[in-house]
């Protein structure tokens, strides 16, 4: 069984000339939170989109557990076990939210397509396998009782939920978090901070990216700040409050 | 001209094989709308089954189920050549691209003397289309549609069409999915040209131009996108109104037009928007949800 | 050789008019990010308005403002009635499609009725008749007229587009309607002037063409939206450059090959040439960057 360490070297990013990300190296270590932190605009988001295959990248080289992800397709990413949410919240926001969250169990249906279109009996028990699985995730997260609501027409803090279900219900190996606190209220990230320090339980790796520096000195094991594309500073919440160059690539940030 | 006679009289008795036969090209577009894949190749796939069908039945003297086999995957492989390429892009080139290969076929077809007639088209074309033959692949493809939307398939078409970033992330193969798509789609409407050939008596190179490429859309457009019968709806109503409307050839077209843009105008989600939108205020009285979806993409 | 010189007069005159015709269609399919069938329709519009006002017997620049006025609004018609309605709804741009297709139908229709169905030509002037022989190869003052009155109205949307506060405006929609939004550009509004231009630029090349051929009919607009999508093709979906760059590249390529290529797949070779660009550099020939942020 591997354990889902993501490792970063060097990797950069330019866009048509600026760079956006620029030799960032890190670890996630295996079954810990990770913390990506740093003013707007530091790389956090590119840095996300290039480990998920979003962006091919431009130098560098991106490894979990043993596995190259360097410039590999997205899907082939996510089949080796790395989810993912989105800073702006995507949901297909007319379906319901067990439909969403059913997206998450793509790739662990087998059936092919012969199988499906003759009604085959193990088509029907794969799905209700899944939806099984997916409506105990809901239950988890607490937000099972919007199983049938369209994803749409839910509130900020429980369409942040379901896309994290969304996420967990791929069975990652590492969960990318994309600023997951961002629009809600402090009760709110209370429980969403809970949820975090329960999905480490489960064993899986998170890397997340947040602003919130209450949520990530609760859940984090380690934090890796940017701040132009370049790595400033590296280590446990207490070292990285106290580290001069964070103080002062977010100074005149605090006061607002 | 005798020939466009024929066709004429043969059009107005055959209305339902006409309903039929665009039906089934509004659900072989369907399949590539469903994945956001808005093709104008539908011309350049009816007028490589139509012609090649053609060459089959009355050069060759094959029966007529191979033939319409043969038309529709020389659609299937027509769509494999130019998806390939261009799938990957975002953007309308594929739009673009589809555009280019109808008009390609399109011109080919008009010079193309020795194999196609040219201008002039093939005439007396032996009318081997049956309606039920229309029926059973009408069935077939609502069964596959249907069968395909229940299904994980069908979950992970609904992803890429509204956000192929994310079907990405959750580990569906975009490009694959879109292409087997086309390629379904091709195989559709090749199937379909061998049809129209066989039920018409004439072919020529102006029954699959652009127009014929943007008609096809407009069936499954205005039907909806997103209903299983949105497609028959679609085509029923665009082939039975120009029927209905032939007292005047040019007040005919002013009509069409003034129609469809209304529907469009008062249904934006096509034609069966009606019912979901009914549906959907029963519930929860909120129909804005799905419109308001484009808008929040990137 | 001046069977040569001449098929790069013909061709310079006649893909002067499809780059006219292709910026705008530029603008409405690749910078607006609008699919506008009623394009070729505005075209065939413009050459009717441009007929008729000469007929009245303005004179050829006047009646080239009518014909580019009158395209222009239909173009705002076609923005008011079908595109804005279908942005408040919350319509797929698909069904912008739909719609403008019908339209586009509508008036092929419409100018039936009232002109018939009958190929029309303009009334006999100097323009039309003078030419000069030079060397063998037969120069008409219309020819140089159009490719005058082309580069000007390339000059005038360059100008508009790079230098006005218009031009400002429609290039951050383009970029972005909700950036637009927030830095107080009036989107509606700027739009609204993008269709003007483009309605504008396909009446104005309907006129040219029109006199080019000397021939006005209602059905010359379909052909003409097919040109106008494969100069896109050539020159890239946005870019303004490339469609005027593509369009005097079609307009060689048909002529040189209606002279050159004997084989009756002379049509084909330029399509042919055109898919193959599609195949191997779908963001035209003439774009610079390729790689968009996801």
């Amino acid at each position: 069984m591997t354990d889902g360490e993501l490792k970063v070297w060097q990797i950069a990013k330019h866009f048509q000339g600026i760079v956006a990300v620029d030799s960032v190296s890190f670890c996630a270590k295996a079954g810990h939170v990770t913390g990506l932190i740093g003013p707007n605009g530091s790389g956090k988001t590119t840095t996300m989109n290039m480990i998920t295959g979003l962006y091919p990248i431009d130098a560098g080289r991106i490894m979990l557990d043993d596995e190259n992800l360097t410039g590999v397709e997205p899907h082939r990413i996510a089949a080796l076990g790395v989810a993912r949410t989105f800073q702006n919240i995507r949901l297909l926001a007319d379906q319901t939210v067990l439909a969403n969250v059913m997206l998450g169990t793509h790739r662990s249906h087998r059936k092919g397509l012969p199988s499906v279109f003759a009604r085959l009996p193990g088509v029907a028990a794969e799905e209700r396998a899944a939806q099984a699985r997916c409506r105990t995730l809901l239950e988890e997260l607490r937000i099972d009782r919007l199983a049938d609501s369209a994803a749409g027409d839910l509130s900020y803090g429980d369409r942040r939920r379901v896309e994290i279900a969304r996420a967990l219900a791929s069975q990652p190996r590492l969960l990318l978090l994309d600023e997951p606190a961002a629009g809600m209220n402090h009760a709110e990230k209370g429980r969403l901070g809970d949820l975090i320090l329960q999905i480490r339980q489960s064993g899986i790796t998170v890397l997340l990216i947040e602003h919130d520096i209450d949520l990530v000195s609760k859940v984090c094991d380690h934090i890796v700040v940017l701040n132009f594309g370049r790595e400033i500073a590296e280590g446990t919440p207490a070292e990285i409050r106290q580290s001069p160059a964070v103080i002062e690539a977010y100074l005149g940030r605090e006061d607002a | 001209m005798n020939a466009a006679v024929a066709q004429f009289i043969a059009s107005y008795s055959n209305i339902i094989d006409l309903c039929l036969l665009n039906s089934l090209i509004a659900y072989g577009l369907f399949l590539a709308l469903s994945a956001n894949m808005f093709s104008l190749a539908t011309g350049g796939f009816m007028a490589l089954g139509a012609y090649s069908s053609v060459y089959l039945t009355m050069e060759l003297g094959l029966p007529f189920a191979p033939a319409v086999l043969a038309g529709a995957i020389c659609g299937a492989a027509a769509a494999a050549l130019i998806g390939a390429p261009v799938l990957r892009l975002r953007g309308d080139y594929f739009m673009l691209a589809t555009f280019g290969f109808t008009e390609v076929v399109r011109v080919i077809a008009l010079n193309w003397d020795s194999f196609t007639g040219g201008a002039l088209g093939i005439v007396s074309i032996p009318r081997y289309t049956q309606t039920w033959h229309l029926v059973l692949a009408l069935i077939v493809m609502v069964y596959v549609v249907h069968t395909l939307r229940g299904s994980y398939f069908g979950r992970a078409i609904a992803a890429i069409k509204q956000d192929d970033v994310v079907a990405q992330t959750m580990g569906v193969n975009v490009f694959a999915y879109r292409l087997s798509l086309f390629v379904a789609s091709g195989f559709i409407c090749g199937m379909a040209g061998a049809f129209a050939a066989h039920l018409n008596y004439f072919i020529g190179p102006g029954d699959f131009g652009l127009v014929r490429s943007v008609d096809a859309l407009t069936y499954p457009i205005l039907g909806g996108v997103n209903a299983l019968a949105g497609p028959v709806v679609g085509a029923v109503f665009t082939t039975i109104l120009p029927e209905a409307l032939r007292f005047s050839n040019q007040l005919r077209e002013i009509l069409m037009g003034a129609l469809v843009v209304a529907v469009v105008l008062y249904l934006p989600d096509g034609a069966l928007s009606v019912l979901k939108l009914r549906r959907r205020s029963g519930k929860s009285g909120s129909g804005k949800v799905a419109t308001a979806t484009p808008r929040t993409k990137q | 050789m001046s069977v040569f010189l001449q098929q790069v007069v013909n061709g310079i005159s006649l893909g002067s008019t499809y780059a006219v015709f292709a910026m705008g269609c530029t603008l409405i399919f690749g910078v607006l990010n609008i699919v506008n069938m009623a394009q070729g329709a505005f075209f065939m519009g413009g050459a009717y308005f441009g007929l008729e006002a000469a007929r009245l017997g303005l004179p050829a620049p006047l009646a080239l403002l009518v014909a580019l006025v009158g395209g222009g609004v239909l173009g705002v018609l076609a923005e008011l009635v079908i595109f804005r309605t279908l942005r408040v709804r919350g319509g797929h741009r698909w069904m912008g499609l739909v719609a403008s297709l019908a339209l586009a139908r509508m008036m092929v229709g419409i100018a039936q009725e009232i002109f018939g169905t009958q190929v029309q030509r303009y009334p006999a002037s100097t323009l039309l008749d003078t030419a000069w022989d030079i060397d063998g190869v037969r120069i008409q003052l219309l020819q140089i007229v159009i490719l005058v009155v082309s580069i000007v109205l390339m000059a005038l949307l360059a100008l508009t587009l790079q230098r006005s506060s218009t031009g400002r405006a429609i290039r951050t929609v383009a970029y972005s309607e909700d950036v637009a939004r927030i830095v107080g550009v009036p989107v509606g509004r700027t739009i609204l002037t993008t269709f003007f231009l483009a309605g504008g630029l396909a009446g104005a090349a309907g006129m040219l063409l029109g006199n080019l051929f000397n021939v006005v009919s209602p059905f010359m607009g379909e052909q003409m939206l097919v040109k106008g999508l494969t100069v896109i093709i050539l020159g890239g979906l946005g870019n303004v450059p490339g469609a005027v760059a593509g369009g005097f590249l079609l307009g060689l390529v048909e002529v040189f090959s209606v002279a050159y290529v004997s084989s009756s797949f002379r049509d084909a070779i330029g399509f042919g040439l055109i898919f193959l660009i599609l195949l191997v550099k779908p963001t035209g020939l003439f774009s610079r960057f390729e790689e968009r942020r996801a």
